[in-house]
């Protein structure tokens, strides 16, 4: 079967899982990933809801705080209103970075991304979530029956580092 | 940032400050445990966050910053921590920010 991928394009597959949020809600589905801030020269493993129908990835307080001090939320890049889930407008802090995700041998391939970084003091405890500024560079495979989270990415100039 | 050259050398250098290889290990340890005994943590923590080191409950509270202060007090390697919030009811997600 012919490759559908041009020459310079390479191909990368990862798998996520579902869980619950909540007791007897519905099962979602998340991947694990490593956020990276470069500014503040810090990285992090995240377990990310997949949020297709959001433009932005994002990064909530439940695993900001434990990358940042309260301090540095003041360093963060422009304050913006943003519209989260469900249509509610909340302020946030718009930051650069990476999103990374393991490969064998301890490599990471990064996706460069901009985060919305929700402000601690607004007690949210939604997930974060990775949107598709990231899911467009490939393909997202959903399943709940099954259980299958899975994403292709279509990279032609992908960033891998070893870690 | 010059260049993506530049940039994948800056993520490298702070992959390695941060021991991240070492960190997800770690930091998967302690997120598949509050995934496996979510259920009997629910009991033990209901409504509150808890904060998980591989096996180990290292704190728990119903606010989130007051939570992570302790724990940036007591000195814990934040980055290998899990952080969950054990709700009792589903609640849509839209309306936790307003609640």
């Amino acid at each position: 079967m012919p490759s559908n991928l041009s020459s310079s394009e390479k191909k990368f597959q990862f798998q996520g899982f579902y869980r619950k949020g909540y007791p007897g809600g519905p099962e979602r589905p998340f991947i694990r990933i490593i956020v990276a801030l470069h500014r503040f020269g810090v990285s992090k493993q995240v377990d990310m809801m997949l949020d297709s129908g959001s433009d932005v990835t994002t990064l909530q307080p439940k695993d900001s705080l434990l990358m940042l001090n309260e301090s540095q939320f003041k360093l963060l890049g422009r304050t913006a209103e943003i519209e989260t889930m469900g249509g509610i407008r909340v302020k946030a802090h718009i930051e650069e970075g990476a999103v990374g995700f393991l490969l064998p041998a301890k490599r990471v391939c990064w996706i460069p991304t901009t985060f919305d970084i929700t402000d601690p003091e607004l007690r949210s405890i939604l997930p974060s979530t990775l949107g598709n500024d990231v899911l467009r560079f490939g393909t997202t495979v959903l399943n709940a029956v099954r259980r299958i989270v899975k994403i292709e990415f279509f990279l032609s100039n992908p960033l891998i580092t070893s870690i | 940032m010059n260049n993506l050259q530049e940039f994948t050398n800056l993520l490298k250098e702070i992959a390695t400050e941060n021991k991240l290889y070492e960190s997800t290990k770690v930091l998967s340890e302690s997120q598949e445990f509050i995934y496996a005994h979510r259920d009997e943590l629910i009991k033990q923590y209901p409504d509150q966050w808890i904060a998980v080191h591989r096996t180990d409950i290292v704190g728990h509270h119903k606010d989130l910053l007051i939570l992570v202060r302790k724990l940036r007090k007591s000195g814990m390697p934040l980055q290998n921590i899990a952080l969950e919030m054990l709700g009792l009811e589903e609640i849509p997600l839209a309306l936790q920010f307003i609640l």
